[in-house]
């Protein structure tokens, strides 16, 4: 983009950055003014004269929310030994993983095209976005810039929510809440030896100093992996199949998060190197050099505060820095580096207003500035640019929704976001939930909501550049992919301890961007072409019991078609089943947990067949051992099934097998006022 | 689809930019301020000093503050009530996930991720000497006795009179003057 819009995107900085500064200003003086009341010792009457100013807690309840909802703890991370955000997604109804020894991937009912980078999915970490701004990446494994350690609950929501949400809310949003300082109230360290020579180590720090809530915590990891045997390259020119010392994953991530008030001021930043043992993209098997690099950063300042008449405000305004290095070896003489950098800087505003007692109104508007968003591809001995590309874009968006209680029965929640995107115009999308609650346990619930998706840099202007031929042809006009859909629930709370849910959903998925071979260039390009219309069914039975006991049990069924073919789409399962089970063995202080994930078999992309599975992980959790100590060892793949999952177009190999058996231990000291 | 090229956009981005973020400060209020638990927390404990248990109520060493369910407060109540003494029993804070452990406290807030069955844990304390108090919505028409709630940035309480009566606790005419309603 030429000088003028650089300099205008400044002007905006220095106009947030001086409302940001003069918040902080403005809610000093307010401090100032008054000194900090004991709330131990007050009366009731001084008490009754205290400003409420973070009303921003309240626990959802997940029966009113216009969606099926499910909530993952903390409580439940630590006993069923999740890893990663991809282990406990995978428990999860409706979801399903993939893992090409680089990163990992999640279907959603029934769509997960292999080597689509979680894009239709939203990820957010405390409501920030972590989708990237070159390829919309969900980061779910060891990429996911927060430990899990650090989560205090994972809320997965699932259904189009474009209409709150904007691009990328297809099939759903996880959002990642992570832990505040009182829930760490200490210190507390973490160690832990797993198999293929794992180690993660991690510090985490929370307290209280003069009103601010600090968090610290930072966490390195490193795997040396497996020597994995890939029959496709089964030859004695490439190591008989054998890709040696190549599964290597090391990453670091650190986390600070400061509370003040109805301020949080929250920094992360993840580095993670992944060796390359698939060869993908045609490069050398067993080259040492091969690896993937990604870096996130972020910077985020919230704040929330009640105004006056009960309205509640919430404003937010972030930095991302994102970075990606592929060191792609091609010969001995020629590797091949693939390039990305990006970087945003953004606002949120939010109003809720409860009017007339019957009225939940929010309002909100968004604006975001992708400050840099560069791609480059070239070999490291030529000055040839196969791909060089330099963007800045915008984009902006007004939101508005009412919850709408017509009786103590009978709800209404309509929502309609506007966005606005400098290179692919305007999109719309409505979503409308009727919550019907007859009597107290039963809770019915139909939605309906579109979504959209719109195209990435990468999709757009991974291109040819200037020096040289990458293979790609770019597409400038590309257009948003579309998403309709129709849900019904039904929600059952069956006495105190049992709750059965039930849905039925059709998804209708229109334009999708899908990577495509150009008939004349032969290069490859993104293109509009997809239609794919998903039907199924879910149903899940919970329980939980005071003593710890609890347990899962899920079926999802999905019919899906790919449109254009009129079969299934690759990397469908038709049915997914899970069971998650927590038994309390002695009271309070020793738990097992398992998990058991059944998959039906998924369509290649060469049309062949990754066979049906069924994968179980069990857990012994000890608490409080020593009153500062716990305890896990983990069993994953305790059967050591092999099982595959179909790869991408990238690869050679048309399905990648995973990890077989494998363990883990895990110790975590607490040192603090409350242990 | 509507198209809109970026020549139209350019020009309202950055008075709106200043539209959005100007009410944050405009409307910041002045006086004593508290995050909405914290001062929960403080209410809660509070309400024990216009409150008579029966003798034999408080059995156990100490004096039992339950919170049932998801636990709102963080480590608020704790902090707060670390060292009182009310009835002449040191405070001890319980987290209980189950109400048949609730019987034994002698306040029990009930977190509104019960809401689901409210009426049904309500029925079960019922008779027994536990104050209840809790800040969902219809928390004292649906048989509770304290139901917390913020109004004008303030925070309220209603009281179910009649339910405190069946349980044999004792409140202070005080705290009923306090109190935004009284169901009795």
């Amino acid at each position: 983009m030429p000088g003028p819009v650089k300099r205008r995107l400044t002007v905006h900085h220095k106009l947030l950055l001086a409302a940001a500064v003069f918040l902080m200003v403005g809610d000093t003086l307010c401090l100032a003014q008054s000194p900090a009341i004991d709330l131990g010792e007050a009366s009731l009457e001084e008490l009754m004269n205290v400003q409420v100013y973070s009303a921003s807690k309240h626990i959802q309840n997940a029966s009113d929310a216009p969606s099926s909802v499910t909530v993952i703890s903390a409580d439940e991370i630590q006993k069923h030994g999740f890893r990663t955000l991809a282990d406990i997604l995978g428990a999860v109804r409706g979801f399903y993983l993939g893992y090409d020894r680089s990163y990992r991937f999640a279907g959603v009912r029934g769509f997960g095209p292999p080597g689509d980078f979680n894009t239709r999915v939203l990820l957010l970490v405390d409501g920030h976005r972590i989708n990237d701004n070159i390829y919309d990446q969900a980061m779910l494994g060891t990429e996911f810039p927060v430990d899990v350690d650090v989560i205090d609950r994972v809320e997965v929501v699932r259904g189009p929510s474009s209409s709150l949400y904007g691009s990328n809310a297809f099939f759903g949003v996880i959002n990642v809440i992570t832990k505040r300082a009182r829930d760490i109230d200490g210190w507390e360290f973490s160690f832990e030896p797993a198999s293929f020579e794992t180690y993660k180590g991690r510090a985490t720090y929370g307290g209280t100093t003069k009103g601010v809530e600090m968090l610290f915590s930072g966490t390195f990891y490193n795997s040396a992996g497996q020597n994995l045997y890939f029959p496709e390259f089964d030859t004695p020119l490439t190591n008989d199949g054998i890709a040696r010392k190549l599964d290597y994953d090391r990453y670091h991530d650190t986390l600070f998060k400061l509370a003040y008030r109805g301020f949080t001021l929250q920094g992360v930043e993840t580095w993670r190197n992944k060796g390359l043992p698939t060869a993908s993209y045609g490069t050398e098997f067993n080259d040492f050099r091969a690896r993937n690099a990604d870096q996130h950063q972020f910077l985020d300042l919230s704040y929330s505060s009640t105004l006056h008449n009960s309205w509640q405000m919430t404003a937010r305004t972030y930095y991302d820095r994102y970075a990606y290095d592929g060191i792609w070896p091609y010969s001995a003489a020629q590797t091949n580096i693939d390039y990305a950098r990006g970087q945003r800087w953004g606002g949120e505003l939010q109003f809720r207003h409860r009017l007339l007692r019957k009225h939940d109104l929010t309002v909100g508007s968004e604006l975001r500035y992708n400050l840099q968003q560069d791609q480059k591809n070239y070999d490291t001995n030529s000055p040839a640019l196969y791909v060089d590309d330099h963007r800045t874009t915008r984009m902006g968006a007004s939101f508005v929704q009412d919850e709408f209680s017509i009786s103590s029965q009978l709800k209404l929640n309509i929502g309609i976001r506007f966005d606005l995107y400098q290179r692919y115009g305007a999109s719309t999308n409505p979503r409308a939930g009727l919550i019907y609650q007859p009597w107290g346990k039963t809770t019915f619930k139909l939605l309906y909501g579109t979504a959209f998706r719109s195209p990435n840099v990468y999709e757009a202007y991974y291109g040819t550049g200037s020096g040289g031929n990458s293979g790609f042809s770019l597409n400038p006009d590309l257009r948003p992919e579309t998403m309709r859909s129709i849900e019904a629930v039904c929600e059952q709370q069956l006495g105190p301890h049992v709750r059965l849910s039930g849905a039925v959903f059709w998804n209708y998925l229109r334009d999708l961007i899908s990577l495509q071979q150009d008939e004349s260039s032969e290069l490859l390009i993104f293109r509009n072409v997809d239609k794919v219309q998903a039907a199924g069914s879910e149903l899940e039975l919970s329980t939980q019991f005071a003593n710890g006991l609890a347990g899962n049990i899920s079926y999802s069924y999905t019919a899906a078609k790919d449109q254009r073919s009129r079969q299934l789409p690759v990397n469908s399962p038709q049915h997914l089943g899970k069971l998650n089970v927590t038994v309390p063995l002695l009271s309070r202080r020793l738990f097992a947990s398992g998990d058991a994930q059944y998959e039906s078999s998924r369509k290649t992309l060469q049309g062949n067949e990754a066979g049906a599975h069924a994968l179980f992980n069990v857990t012994l959790l000890g608490r409080a051992i020593n009153k500062r100590l716990d305890l896990s060892t983990s069993i994953y793949n305790l059967l050591d099934r092999t099982y595959f999952t179909p790869g991408s177009g990238d690869l050679t190999q048309d399905s990648l097998e995973q990890d077989g058996r494998s363990f883990r231990i895990k110790l975590t000291w607490h040192w603090g006022a409350r242990h | 689809m509507l198209q809109v090229g970026p020549a139209s956009i350019q020009g309202g981005w950055s008075k709106l930019a200043v539209l959005l973020f100007l009410p944050i400060f405009a409307l910041q209020a002045a006086g004593q301020r508290a995050s909405e638990y914290q001062l929960k927390a403080a209410f809660v404990y509070n309400f024990t000093k216009f409150i008579d248990w029966p003798g034999e109520s408080v059995r156990s060493l100490t004096f039992q503050i339950c919170v049932l369910g998801q636990n709102p407060f963080g480590s608020e109540l704790t902090q707060l009530t670390d060292g009182k003494v009310i009835e002449g029993h040191p405070v001890q804070v319980l987290i209980v996930t189950n109400y048949h452990l609730a019987r034994s406290c002698q306040v029990v807030f009930i977190s509104a991720s019960e809401n689901a069955h409210m009426k049904e844990i309500l029925s079960a304390l019922r008779g027994r000497s536990v104050l209840t108090v809790g800040d969902s919505q219809g928390f004292v028409d649906a048989g509770g006795m304290i139901e917390l709630l913020v109004e004008d940035e303030r925070m309220r309480f209603e009281v179910n009179l009649h339910a405190a009566n069946e349980a044999r606790l004792k409140i202070s005419a005080k705290l009923l003057s306090l109190a935004k309603a009284v169901l009795s």
